[in-house]
């Protein structure tokens, strides 16, 4: 298979703490480096994704033929996981322009969610982070099989991590300012059924710390995720996010509601 | 009697590629059911004391297939279902002669592999379901009779040990989780039964401080079948004091609120 590489421009900015790895000064999102793919990952996906290496041999999955969008919801809302504390594996960009590929690192050992893993989550405060995320970037694609849980060696226990934010408004400046503060629908969340008691106090408290991060902050995140993916319009997409983060308990209070109304 | 199987196989390592056959899915005369390997590859064989968790939990996983053509998604790409196959003519005991191809031992090996796997024990699962419902501070594993709660239930004491209790100012819960997923439900559920039947009995006769008043709960987590549920009711009915199952929203409710209500007793001062 072709081995994808970055740009020159990306290849000049210096050595890396990693070999496979370069982080631009001003930038969170690192750009990796040699990163050849292997198989496909069985399943179901809009783009094509695959298993991958680096050059450090460290294990990668691959999502390339991404669009526009799709590249700026998964960068931002990397971003903005790894600020509000919503788990999420390392990521990482490869390529450069319209070939440009998301990376995310391969988590081990990964089941996906069903209804039975909501009772031995080790991490339910991640959980609620991830669903309560979900409403502020207003992703409608969260279901069993992006929910990965890992089980703790006790074997009682699983730890969750959330990947694919690909489908989020929040990709398209437009679309996310149109959406005003409107949450998405929840019909893909049922088949996962995650019980709103569990989730609502840590849903609640990542929905405070989102009201309470600074424009500032996010205009670093909107910027830089947009400059990524090549989306002229970061100001509009900031008004958006600004608004939907400011009202953020009112989100996610209606969003566990939407989806408390689908439970028996 | 027409049948056909596919195979279910653990990928533990994507980028390797190995392949760990752990069940197959049997379709006989249009019923489908699953078969499981006789014996679990352990961490030794699958490079992981986690591995070995995965491969547990597809098993467990397994118990929703509903169909031949596809695996729960729950299992994730790290299982893969392989092609179909037919059962031979002249097998008349499908199970058993898929058993035998899974376990694909020599008689040696046989011998010598372990007759008991360490699944989770029923207390573990059961506390981890308080922990993730943020009550496990209210509770406190393994009720020792005649020793916790200073000397509580001292004519119980050769009764055993039960899994979790709340102790509050006046009440006690005592507790015992079942597990829905548990192949040995059946089991659990007589086991609970008689506990509780014999505590009850105890209870009755203890000489019980004043006003303290314990009580025999049974919490079923994990989604029961309707056939599983009445089995459970019947078979606790007259043991338990109250049967939780807190797979559905009120009676988990019903449940947790109880264990608060109870544990946040202590603090207005000791049970005895």
């Amino acid at each position: 298979m072709e081995e994808l590489v970055l740009s020159s421009e990306v290849l000049k900015k210096g050595p890396a703490h990693n070999p496979a790895q370069v982080a631009l000064v001003h930038d969170r999102i690192p750009r990796l480096l040699g990163m050849l793919p292997k198989d496909r990952v069985p399943g179901n996906f809009r783009t094509t994704v695959s298993y991958a290496f680096d050059a450090a041999g460290g294990r990668w999955v691959l999502k390339q033929d991404l669009r526009r969008d799709q590249l700026l919801a998964e960068a931002l809302g990397w971003l903005l996981s790894r600020h509000l504390g919503v788990p999420t594996p390392d990521a990482g960009v490869v390529g450069t322009g319209d070939q440009m590929a998301w990376a995310s690192r391969f988590v081990d050992d990964a089941l996906q969610w069903s209804p039975t893993r909501a009772n031995v989550v080790s991490n339910v405060d991640g959980l609620g982070a991830m669903i309560a995320f979900d409403a502020l970037i207003a992703n409608p694609d969260r279901h069993s099989e992006n929910i990965l849980c890992v089980p703790q060696e006790s074997a009682d226990q699983v730890f969750v991590h959330s990947i694919d934010l690909e489908g989020a408004w929040a990709g398209d400046p437009a679309i996310i300012d149109g959406a005003g503060l409107d949450v998405p629908e929840v019909s893909l969340t049922q088949p996962a059924y995650i019980p709103v008691d569990l989730i609502d106090s840590s849903a609640r408290e990542l929905a405070a710390r989102a009201e309470r991060l600074d424009n500032a902050t996010l205009a670093v995140y909107v910027k830089e995720a947009c400059a990524l993916a090549g989306e002229p319009d970061h100001q509009i997409l900031q008004r958006a996010l600004q608004r939907r983060l400011s009202a953020a308990t009112q989100l996610v209070r209606d969003y566990l509601k939407a989806i408390e109304a689908l439970q028996t | 009697m027409n049948a056909r199987y596919r195979m279910v196989h653990y990928v533990p390592d994507p980028f390797v590629g190995a392949r760990v056959p752990l069940a197959a899915l049997v379709m006989v005369d249009g019923a489908v059911e699953v078969v499981k390997v006789p014996n679990i590859p352990g961490p030794a064989c699958l490079g992981s004391r986690s591995r070995a968790a995965v491969a547990s939990m597809i098993l467990d996983d397994l118990t929703m297939v509903t169909g031949f053509d596809r695996l729960p998604p729950s299992i994730g790409p790290h299982a893969l279902l392989d092609q179909a196959y037919e059962v031979p003519d002249g097998v008349r005991d499908v199970t058993a002669w898929l058993t035998n191809l899974l376990e694909g031992l020599s008689p040696a090996a046989r011998a010598a592999a372990p007759e008991h796997h360490h699944a989770p024990p029923r207390s573990s699962l059961g506390y981890r379901f308080l922990e993730a419902y943020k009550v496990a501070q209210y509770v406190r594993k393994t009720f020792s009779p005649g020793h916790d709660l200073d000397g509580l239930l001292v004519n119980a004491t050769t009764l055993g040990s039960i899994s979790h209790y709340v102790p509050g100012k006046h009440d006690v819960l005592l507790m015992e989780p079942l597990i829905a997923s548990r192949p040995q439900l059946k089991e659990d559920v007589r086991d609970v039964a008689k506990m509780f039947g014999a505590y009850k009995h105890a209870i009755r006769n203890a000489q019980l401080p004043r006003a303290v008043r314990p009580s025999l709960v049974a919490y079923v987590v994990g989604a029961l079948t309707p056939n599983l549920h009445a089995a459970i009711d019947d078979g606790l009915a007259g043991f338990a004091d109250h049967v939780y199952t807190v797979e559905r929203k009120q009676p988990r409710r019903e449940f947790l609120e109880r264990v608060r209500e109870v544990g946040e007793t202590v603090t207005e001062g000791s049970l005895l």
